[in-house]
């Protein structure tokens, strides 16, 4: 896949040991693992692989205890704090287990924060988040507060809050960890439709092999290691999972257009 | 983020807690005021102090008189005797130059004092008469409550000073000092006898005067004694003493004295008029170097204000210790704003949020808890001041010429001042929670479910 040719992610050597009291506790022993632009790459692993540290730690949360993350070339692991805010507004997108939506702020407020931090104008930054929400099939949902919508609409805000920006990286910390089935499925095709239009790189952290099913690459991790790494062709996603799930939707929009035929 | 957002952000976030944000901003509202309420009765006090010696005299005036008078020496501050030796300070026109050539003096102005008794009818009153340059005492602002300021040139033209005309009496009364009367001096025949002398039943002949003009009851620099032209007065004392001599015996052994220091003494007291304030105590200090005794107002106004500078600074701490007390109101509520609010910073800085951004929003949250209660306390005291103006200044009101119309004042710079003030006492009570929001390790704050 040439497409994938450029490394965006490049993990090396990378290990992290936490201290509890007087015991070290091992949460990754030595990780390699390189990540291309424009793939999805799903990081599977049961609770306590170590698959959130590594996450986190890529995202710039988190130091390492030896080894580097290089993103785009950087070594984020010496960014101070205040760069690594700084690279983060620029470069990274973040969808959370728990959605983390501003209770306060409607949809659209949501979507456009981190425009606010960039000091993008208002008026763009509207037009651009309720373009985004749009995208994520919100587009009636404008002025809802996050009380005021299901589970599977505020994660839909929060994909479209991490793509507001078209960052070239979002992480995902369980995205799916608090839906049921159907919607899983729902935000899945999300974030597979939105991740391939400009092609960015998706990362996203997970227990649920059916999450991995829409991944161009699936990286096994267990006890801290690397158990394997698995790529699939794209096409094979796409034909699989997203086109049969398209094609199981009739839109509105559908019927017109069938009714126009048939007359 | 540009400060518009963030100011909008803040204030959402303000208004969101609106119950602990109106309470926190109480407690800066009450420190304010009582800081500004505290300063601004040390301030009404200070303008008061002025007023009140502006009725004793004017500021820029110093009074000298010739320390060789009572035939003592003055010591100096420093303990020491004066450089000037004994005997050699003369009091003439030679020392009106003198003075007048130090710098910042107007002019200077020599006056002579003499008893004197007053006849009008056959009501009399003691009266010191004041020998003085008419020229030069035109120039002093004195207010006259009727008239004009004598000259040299009419009939033995005289000021009068309010307070004599009120002090007359009847000598052959039952009670003649009981009953004080006041006498129209401006349209009764006055005569005046230079010398203060009891003379056994018939007085002697005195001469008339003319009062030109009556010194106004506000001025009480001038309200004792009846103020005539130097070279007038001493023809006219001359020729009385000649009329009298047989009659003024027991003055004799102390005229000679003085007659043969006439030169040196010709005036017994001397005003000094500077052309500014500030330079009243450098003036001061050269004419006491010179051998003489000065006193000016600006000795008690210094005064004055030393003890109202210790009042403000006391009455300010009190006021200190409530805006204090608010302060850490701030930095509590912030505190605890944080702790609400942990997993908000943390998203926000996963998404994109810089250090600087999180840290201005909660500086400028508190700023902003410090500024509405700065401004709120301001308009508060107003009212403060006002009441304690308009109730404690009726009740003074009986208070004599010290009824001072305020109490309280509070100018445009000390409201502006308190508003800085108490909005920098948010920024500074802020400063450590919006630390504390930016160290926040944004993995913890996600993780908080």
């Amino acid at each position: 896949m040439t497409k994938h040719s450029e490394v965006v992610i490049s993990v090396k050597g990378l290990r992290k040991v936490y201290r509890i009291g007087n015991e070290k506790v091992v949460a990754l022993r030595q990780i390699d693992l390189d990540i291309h632009r424009g793939e999805i790459c799903c990081i599977l692993g049961t609770s306590g692989s170590g698959k959130s540290t590594l996450l986190n730690m890529m995202a710039g949360l988190e130091k390492p205890s030896k080894g580097t993350i290089l993103i785009k070339g950087e070594a984020i692991e010496k960014m101070n704090e205040k760069q690594l805010a700084k690279f983060r507004q620029r470069n990274i997108g973040f969808i959370f287990q728990s959605y983390n939506l501003l209770s306060a702020l409607t949809a659209i407020e949501n979507v456009a924060m981190p425009l606010i931090f960039r000091g993008m104008p208002k008026a763009l930054r509207e037009k651009r988040a309720k373009k985004y929400l749009k995208m994520v099939g919100l587009g009636d949902r404008y002025h809802h507060k996050p009380t005021q919508m299901s589970g599977g609409q505020q994660q839909r805000v929060g994909i479209a809050r991490a793509f507001v920006g078209t960052p070239e990286i979002v992480f995902a910390d369980e995205p799916t960890g608090n839906l049921d089935t159907k919607t899983s499925i729902e935000v899945m095709h999300i974030m597979w439709r939105m991740a391939r239009e400009k092609d960015q790189t998706i990362v996203i952290v997970t227990h649920d092999p059916e999450v991995a099913l829409y991944a161009d690459k699936v990286v096994n991790i267990r006890d801290g290691d690397i158990q394997s790494v698995e790529d699939r062709p794209e096409d094979d996603v796409y034909e699989k999972f997203i086109k049969p799930y398209e094609e199981s939707f009739i839109t509105a929009d559908d019927i017109t257009e069938a009714a126009s035929a048939a007359l | 983020m540009n400060s518009l957002e963030l100011a909008l952000m803040g204030i959402k976030n303000l208004l969101r807690r609106k119950a602990r944000t109106i309470l926190t901003v109480l407690g800066v509202i009450i420190g304010t005021a009582s800081i500004v309420v505290m300063v601004s009765l040390g301030l009404g006090m200070n303008k008061a102090f002025e007023q009140q010696l502006e009725e004793y005299g004017s500021l820029t005036m110093i009074e000298v008189y010739n320390n060789r008078g009572g035939g003592y020496m003055v010591m100096s501050d420093s303990g020491e005797s004066s450089s000037v030796p004994e005997g050699e300070v003369a009091f003439n026109d030679e020392t009106i130059s003198a003075f007048e050539n130090i710098e910042h003096v107007e002019f200077a102005l020599g006056m002579k004092r003499f008893d004197g008794t007053l006849y009008a009818g056959k009501l009399q009153s003691w009266a010191g008469i004041m020998a003085v340059d008419l020229e030069k005492f035109k120039k002093l602002d004195i207010d006259l409550s009727e008239g004009t300021m004598p000259s040299a040139d009419g009939v033995n033209e005289v000021l009068m000073g309010f307070q004599v005309s009120q002090n007359f009496y009847d000598p052959n009364s039952r009670n003649p000092y009981s009953n004080q009367s006041s006498v129209d001096v401006m349209n009764t025949k006055l005569e005046i006898v230079p010398s203060s002398s009891y003379y056994d039943g018939k007085r002697p002949k005195g001469f008339v005067i003319t009062p030109t003009g009556l010194t106004s009851d506000q001025d009480w620099d001038y309200a004792w004694d009846i103020y005539i032209d130097y070279d007038v007065f001493t023809k006219l004392k001359a020729d009385f003493d000649r009329r009298n001599k047989s009659n003024d015996d027991n003055n004799n052994g102390g005229r000679k004295r003085s007659r043969s220091n006439e030169d040196q003494d010709k005036y017994d007291q001397m005003k000094i008029s500077v052309d500014d304030v500030k330079y009243v105590q450098e003036v001061q200090e050269q004419v006491k170097a010179m051998g003489y005794e000065a006193y000016s107002l600006t000795d008690a106004l210094e005064n004055m204000k030393q003890t109202s500078g210790l009042i403000q600074a006391v009455l300010g701490g009190i006021g200190a210790v409530s805006l204090f007390v608010a302060a850490i109101g701030i930095t509590n509520t912030m505190v605890m704003s944080i702790y609400e609010r942990t997993k908000e910073i943390g998203v926000m800085k996963v998404i994109g949020a810089e250090l600087k951004d999180i840290k201005r929003l909660f500086l400028f949250e508190a700023a902003m808890i410090g500024f509405f209660g700065g401004v709120f306390g301001v308009i508060i005291s107003y009212g403060i001041s006002f009441l304690i103006n308009s109730v404690l200044s009726g009740m003074s009101q009986g208070g004599g010429y010290y009824g001072v119309g305020f109490l309280s004042d509070i100018p445009y710079w000390l409201a502006l001042l308190g508003i800085a003030f108490s909005t920098f006492i948010g920024l500074a009570a802020g400063y450590y929670p919006a630390v504390r929001a930016t160290r926040l390790s944004a993995l913890e704050a996600i993780r908080t479910e």
